[in-house]
């Protein structure tokens, strides 16, 4: 499954991962009881005949005769068929229990490979995964298992299951199996044609083999949504092979939901489960997508109704378990004001956070979102239709589940249109991630999603969100890291119009993060020379269903290969100096880190002086700022070194801990707008700084700005500090500030409750009451 | 004066590790139920570093705790602080000294014989409070907790032995080590606080509430209802919370889990500040300290009546009774010289 996510991609010695992750499963053992039905068609043709033909009547709708079939066999066979059967009556554990006792006894590829898709048919697809391996071990000629093991391969979106297959499919080119896995995959990938082809190729030999067409006929109903078809003329011909057959309607489904098209999704799931009522998977995923489009209560039934059919799923039994969660989350409505007209609103936003969470960050959520609402609006000259929902969740394994059900996902946020959800920068630690730019990067896709209604290419979304993370978001940073630049210096950057691959099927590690830079680059590039309005008019013809190709020669006029090209070369005028000294800039680092080893500062302050010289927009980890920093600090150079660490700030460097003492030096050299704006950026990468809110609250007290210094007091009294009676004295003042008494006289009786002996709360009241 | 006798027999047993507060006795004139009221008579020990980071941080957090304790009684000789020299014996014998010190106390008030049995005395009518604070490394087996110091460890059952010997109205023992929860079954008691910076004797790792303990007791940090006195709860609330966001903000498995157990943390003042600390020995201001403690006790039962209030009605009465302190604390302040530039905020 596609999202629309913002990547994460570090991770730290000590840090705590998955506190709750028991909450969730990850990998449920419970292959051991209960039983499961489910529709699987079989392409493995060294079943028996006996199975075949029992199978025959399952593919024909025709349960009860299939059922019968199947229990006869149970009965009356032994053996692999018997096991198999068995699983085909969905009797888990007995089929378990049959498959081992097999094995125990036989090293034999093919009783480990028809094991190995129970546990697929159970949903547990490393175990799976495992026992395709061991019957390989077996026999590594061994084409079910080869097949079997790309399928579990795929299921985890690897890039290797595609290039198995294609060995597989050259090799065989009779495998149905593997045809249809390959025409997934291809379809996935926009391929349409070579999908089309692997569809047809797999059509022909299932009259040969006497094998289903079911799966065909939906795929190409699934390639006819990807070409905006109709899908009729399949869902017919498989509805006339087998009245019962959901699938017809899930699996294409599945295309709209990789193209974000989730109420699309709904509708065909809906058919799904008329067709089928017991087709657990349906139910699943439609529980699922209407929780992504805010309908809790539809998504409730139709979680239920696949854990009573299918307790198996995880993704089954975790979605369920956060919808628990859902309903202590608090929910707040916002009006968003026009900014023309700012007594009429123009749009509408629940913000839903954990309880614990609520009171601290819903201020800062507020004004971000609300801030986004109006740019976007304006930029992208589309007003909202509907509520945008912003969702933080402070357990990053509540998010996981929210977003894909599954806990320990490596995202930060995913948008489903108009509702996005993200993690709390509670869910990671202190300074792990801007959490300000990942909510402007996901609210951007709620615009770009919905004024297309989901008909952009993964690219063209990622790229527009990175491009407002770095034009107009709250965090100036345009690092690319070094790996995207070494990605780029090899040639490893995609053509445009095969980018989203590096999305869906990455082919080598990191190149998501690559393809999303390369996607704000192209963004940005496009803004540069053919002004923003230029990726305006892409939008549009994006909304109407034009290509990659057909947007560029619209909005630019030329084509892809053309702006390949231009790209390359802008590229180069921009990165040049850089990608061909690269290795120059590595060896420099290198010195570096041995003049810190013998804390050589005049050397570390020459290197990294040099550093900042190569490559100014380095400010993330291992950024030479904060060593120049530190090593005009060691020689005596204090004001320098605050002089850097602002230059640093204002490239966008968000370190908190850096940021911390910034503000400290600031405030110590009595220059309080800047240590202000130190404070303002550190709270989009940490706002849970009492200190902080403290100040910034004080500040804008003293500055009389007492809407600004309301939102800072409601922070700290959100963060439930020990000091309360000093956050209501100041909302006690900063309401004096707008005049209004009644709320002043309230919050200074607050701040007495809890220190009746607060000498300038005291004093307030006294003034209030007049000293009744 | 008996004080200085003792100490002298101290110094004879080769305590060179004591310290005092230098004091001189004096009457505390305020109300007999408020914190206030009570003589607090303590020993703080820092205990073995083993190198110079850990030595000296000890020191640093001793100092805080021996300051913060000496402003209740000014001039008092009433804590004795030992530094990492101190064996078992010094630790043992200046909570012996103290105990006698209380007696002998507590003899010169009430009259009564100081040879009787210990068990058969009786306290004053003033409260007499007695503070143990052991900042260091602590250790722990299954059979008992140690305080790491120089020569033989202080165990656990040192300290019961010990603090049994002491007649106080009450106790607050803080150990400030590593593995110190290992103890807080054996000793916790009636009339006695216990706080320790772990939760069980598993949590072996250095730990850092003893450091924000020091930061709660060094300045106004934790007085959150501002009433100058500083009680074991509020530096408590302060250490426990900033130990515990320590943890969190670094993302890093908690490894010490700090506990307080007893009942009467919330009477038992381990500093004075401001005003109070200042100018307490003014009979007038004490007058005023009065009225105002009277006050507080309103306060205090008016807010535990607030559930079965009428919300209105409620902060109204508030409002009156919090205008009355907010008066009286003027006058105070006029008494005392207290000016807004003396405020911590």
């Amino acid at each position: 499954m596609q999202t629309a996510d913002h990547v994460h991609s570090s991770s730290t010695a000590y840090r705590l991962m998955n506190r709750r992750v028991a909450r969730f499963l990850l990998l449920c053992c419970l292959i051991g009881c209960g039983s499961a039905n489910a529709f699987v068609i079989h392409y493995d043709t060294t079943r028996s005949d006996a199975i075949r033909e029992c199978d025959g009547f399952q593919y024909r709708g025709e349960v009860d005769q299939a059922k019968q079939c199947y229990e006869t066999l149970l009965s009356t066979s032994e053996g692999l068929e018997q096991a198999d059967a068995a699983a085909a009556l969905g009797d888990i554990r007995r089929a378990n229990r049959l498959y081992r006792e097999l094995v125990s006894t036989s090293p034999d590829a093919k009783v480990k490979t028809h094991w190995a898709y129970l546990y697929l048919q159970t949903h547990q697809v490393s175990d799976a995964e495992a026992l395709f391996r061991e019957a390989l071990l077996y026999d590594d000629t061994w084409l079910p298992a080869r097949v079997g093991l790309a399928k579990a391969l795929s299921e985890g979106f690897e890039g290797q299951a595609r290039e198995m297959l294609k060995a597989i499919t050259a090799e065989h080119p009779d495998n149905v199996h593997a045809l249809l896995l390959l025409a997934k995959i291809e379809l996935e990938l926009q391929n349409l044609q070579v999908g089309r082809g692997l569809l047809n190729r797999a059509l022909a030999e299932v009259k040969e083999q006497n094998l289903p067409p079911l799966e065909i006929y939906a795929l190409h109903a699934g390639a006819n949504l990807l070409e905006s078809k109709p899908i009729r003329e399949w869902i017919d011909r498989a509805l006339q092979y087998n009245p019962r057959y959901g699938d017809v309607f899930s699996i294409p489904a599945h295309f709209y939901i990789i193209t974000y098209r989730y109420r699309e999704a709904i509708n065909l799931y809906q058919r799904a489960v008329k067709t089928d009522p017991e087709l657990a998977s349906a139910h699943r995923d439609l529980g699922i997508n209407q929780l992504r489009v805010n309908n809790v209560f539809a998504a409730r039934y139709h979680l239920q109704r696949a854990y009573q059919l299918d307790p198996f799923d995880v993704q089954t039994v975790n979605t369920l378990r956060l919808l628990d969660d859902l309903d202590d989350m608090r929910v707040s409505a916002i009006d968003i004001p026009d900014p023309d007209n700012p007594d009429q609103s123009f749009a509408r936003a629940l913000i839903r956070l954990d309880r614990e969470d609520a009171d601290a960050l819903e201020p800062y959520v507020i004004d971000l979102s609300t801030r986004a609402v109006q740019i976007f609006t304006e930029r992208y000259d589309f007003t909202l239709r509907k509520p945008m929902v912003v969702e933080l969740y402070h357990d990053h394994d509540d998010f996981g589940v929210r977003t894909v059900s599954t806990p320990g996902i490596g995202l930060l946020g995913v948008t489903f249109g108009y509702l996005t959800a993200m993690d709390s920068p509670k869910a990671r630690a202190a300074g792990e991630f801007h959490w300000g730019s990942t909510l402007w990067h996901e609210i951007a896709h709620v615009f770009t999603l919905e004024a297309t209604n989901h008909r952009l290419p993964r690219w063209f979304s990622e790229g527009l969100s990175v491009y407002e993370e770095w034009n107009t978001g709250p965090l100036p940073d345009r690092e690319l890291s070094l790996e995207v630049l070494a990605a780029v210096k090899q040639g490893q950057l995609l053509p445009l119009a095969q980018l989203d691959q590096g999305f869906v099927r990455p082919s080598y590690s990191g190149q998501v993060q690559v393809s999303y830079m390369q996607a704000g680059l192209v963004c940005d590039y496009i803004a540069s020379r053919w002004g923003h309005d230029a990726l305006v008019v892409m939008l549009k013809a994006f909304a109407e269903n034009k290509s990659t190709a057909e947007a560029l020669r619209i909005a630019l006029g030329d084509d892809s290969e053309t702006f390949d090209e231009q790209f390359s070369v802008h590229l180069r005028e921009q990165w040049g100096e850089l990608l061909d000294t690269l290795d120059e800039y590595s060896a420099v680092v290198r010195q570096l880190e041995r003049a810190l080893q013998f804390e050589d500062w005049v050397s570390a302050e020459a290197l990294s002086r040099d550093l900042i010289r190569r490559y100014p927009q380095r400010v993330g980890d291992g950024n030479p700022y904060v060593i120049m920093a530190t090593a005009l600090q060691e020689q005596g150079h204090d004001d320098d070194a605050v002089e850097v660490l602002m230059q640093w700030h204002e490239r966008g460097g968000h370190d908190p801990t850096v940021l911390k003492e910034l503000i400290i030096d600031l405030r110590a050299r009595d220059r309080q707008g800047d240590a202000v704006a130190v404070m303002e950026s550190l709270n989009w990468v940490d706002p849970y700084g009492t200190d902080v809110h403290r100040w910034l609250g004080d500040h804008y007290l003293a500055s009389d700005e007492p809407n600004l210094a309301l939102r800072e007091f409601n922070a700290l009294l959100g963060m439930q500090v020990d000091d309360l009676a000093a956050a209501h004295l100041g909302k006690a003042r900063a309401n004096l500030q707008l005049n209004d008494q009644e709320s002043a006289q309230r919050e200074v009786l607050y701040a007495l409750e809890y220190a009746p002996f607060y000498r300038p709360a005291q004093k307030l009241l006294l003034t209030l009451t007049g000293g009744e | 004066m008996a004080a200085e006798i003792a100490v002298e027999a101290l110094m004879n047993r080769s305590l060179r590790s004591l310290s005092f507060i230098a004091s001189c006795m004096a009457v505390l004139c305020i109300s007999a139920s408020m914190p206030l009221s009570a003589k607090t008579y303590g020993v703080i020990v820092s205990g073995l570093g083993g190198n110079e980071q850990y030595a000296d941080s000890f020191k640093d957090w001793t100092a805080a705790y021996v300051e913060a304790l000496g402003s209740l009684d000014k001039d008092d000789d009433l804590i004795i602080s030992l530094d990492e020299s101190a064996t078992r014996e010094d630790i043992l014998d200046a909570i012996a000294y103290q105990s006698k010190q209380i007696l002998q106390a507590t003899a010169v008030e009430t009259g009564s014989e100081t040879n009787a049995p210990e068990s058969n005395r009786s306290l004053s009518k003033e409260a007499v409070n007695f503070v143990l604070i052991l900042a260091g490394h602590g250790t722990a087996d299954g059979s008992t907790w140690r305080f790491n110091i120089k020569g033989p460890d202080v165990t656990t059952e040192d300290l019961i032995s010990a603090l049994n010997q002491v007649v106080s109205n009450q106790q607050l023992v803080v150990l400030a080590t590593s593995a110190s929860g290992a103890t807080l079954d054996s000793l916790s008691q009636p009339g006695r606080v216990v706080v320790t910076a772990t939760k069980s004797g598993g949590e072996v790792n250095a730990v850092r509430f003893p450091g924000y303990l020091a930061e709660a007791l060094r300045g106004g940090v934790a007085d959150y209802d501002r009433n100058e006195i500083l009680t074991i709860a509020e530096a408590y609330r302060f250490a426990e919370a900033h130990t515990s966001e320590y943890y969190e903000r670094e993302n890093l498995l908690a490894s010490e889990h700090p506990r307080l157990r007893g009942e009467g943390a919330a009477d038992m003042a381990v500093a004075l500040l401001g005003s109070l600390k200042d100018a307490r020995d003014d009979p007038i201001v004490a007058a005023l300290l009065d009225q105002r403690l009277d006050l507080e006790q309103d306060f205090l039962l008016l807010k535990s009546k607030k559930s079965d209030m009428p919300v209105d009605e409620y902060y109204t009465q508030l409002k009156d009774l919090l205008i009355s302190i907010a008066t009286l604390q003027q006058s105070i302040d006029d008494a005392t010289g207290w000016s807004e530039k003396d405020a911590d905020s």
